[in-house]
C-alpha cells in the first residue's frame, strides 16, 4: 500500500543510528530506511528511471551503509554520508545501464543582447506567477520532477537537496565536496533551467 | 547601471537573502525600473516554491509491490556480518 505523504522527519540522532546499525539492530535499520526513503528515491530517480533500478540503487545504498558503517566518522551528518554512498552506487548503475551523466554546462545566453546584457524580449509571461497559487497546483509536481531529472548531475543534486529536501548549504557542500561559491552557482543554474523548463506549462491563459 | 544578465545571475542570492551588501543598491534600483527582471524574479521565486512542494507531494514512502519492504530489507541487512568486509 502506497501512502502518498511522508512522515515528519523523525530520524534518530546520528549516534543512536550508528550504534544501532553497528549492532545490526533490525528495528533501527528499518526506521532509517523508512525515514530516508523519500529523499533517496528522489535522488536515485535523477540517475535511473525504471522503478526496479531505483529500488536496486536504494537497496545497494543500504548495503553499502551497513557494511561500511565502521567507516562513518561523524564528520558529516549521517544522511549526508548516506547521500554520498547513494550517488556512488547510482552512478555505477546508471553507467551500467548506458545512461551517461550529463556534464555541467554554461547557461545559454540567447535571452540577452550580447552588447548591452539587457533582455532581448524579456521572460515569456506565465498565466500565473503567484507562488502561493502555483504551490497549490499538485499536477505540476510530476513535470517538475521530470525536468529536475534532466539537469546536469551536480546542479540536480544541489537543487534537490537545497530546495526540495530543505538542506542547509553547509550540508550540501559537505555531501558534494563543494565550495560555498560553487554550490551557489550550481543552485542558481539549476533553478534557472527549471524556470525555463516550466515555461511551456505556464504560458497560455490570461496574459 | 547593472545589466539584466547580471541581475538574473544574482537572482537566487537575492531570493535567498544572500546578496552581498555592495550589490544590493544597484540590484534593487535595476529591479525597480525593469519589468522584465521583476517578472524573472517572480517566476524564479515560484519555481523555488514549487520545488519545495515536491517532497510532500512526490514519492511514496514504501517500495512498489514485489520489492522488499523496509522491514524485510532491514532483516537482510541485520544478518550481514558485523565487520567492514566489503568484498562481497
Amino acid at each position: 500500500m502506497h501512502r502518498m505523504t511522508e512522515p515528519a522527519a523523525t530520524l534518530l540522532p546520528d549516534d543512536e543510528l550508528v550504534r544501532g546499525i553497528r549492532a545490526r539492530d533490525a528495528r533501527v535499520i528499518a526506521r532509517a530506511i523508512t525515514e530516508l526513503r523519500g529523499m533517496l528515491e528522489r535522488m536515485a530517480r535523477g540517475y535511473v528511471q525504471r522503478p526496479a533500478l531505483v529500488e536496486e540503487v536504494i537497496q545497494d545504498t543500504w548495503m553499502g551503509v551497513v557494511r561500511g558503517i565502521d567507516r562513518f566518522e561523524g564528520r558529516s551528518s549521517f544522511r549526508t554520508w548516506v547521500c554520498r554512498i547513494l550517488m556512488n552506487r547510482a552512478r555505477t548503475t546508471a553507467t551500467r545501464e548506458g545512461r551517461m551523466p550529463v556534464a555541467d554546462a554554461e547557461p545559454d545566453d540567447h535571452d540577452f543582447d550580447p552588447q548591452t546584457g539587457m533582455w532581448r524580449t524579456g521572460p515569456t509571461p506565465w498565466a500565473s506567477e503567484d507562488a502561493t497559487e502555483l504551490a497549490g497546483r499538485h499536477e505540476l509536481a510530476a513535470p517538475l520532477l521530470a525536468a529536475l531529472a534532466e539537469l546536469p548531475e551536480r546542479q540536480r543534486v544541489v537543487v534537490l537537496l537545497r530546495d526540495v529536501e530543505g538542506w542547509s548549504s553547509d550540508e550540501v557542500c559537505n555531501a558534494l565536496d563543494l565550495e560555498e561559491t560553487n554550490q551557489r552557482v550550481l543552485l542558481h543554474r539549476g533553478r534557472a533551467r527549471l524556470r525555463k523548463a516550466l515555461e511551456p506549462l505556464m504560458i497560455g491563459g490570461d496574459r | 547601471m547593472m545589466a539584466c544578465r547580471e541581475v538574473t545571475e544574482l537572482a537566487s542570492q537575492h531570493l535567498d537573502g544572500e546578496l552581498p551588501l555592495g550589490k544590493r543598491v544597484a540590484f534593487r534600483l535595476h529591479v525597480m525600473m525593469c519589468r522584465h527582471c521583476r517578472r524573472y524574479l517572480r517566476q524564479l521565486r515560484a519555481t523555488i516554491v514549487l520545488l519545495g512542494t515536491i517532497g510532500s507531494a512526490g514519492a511514496a514512502v514504501s517500495p512498489p509491490p514485489g520489492q522488499p519492504t523496509a522491514d524485510e530489507l532491514a532483516a537482510t541487512l541485520a544478518a550481514l556480518p558485523p565487520d567492514g568486509d566489503d568484498s562481497g
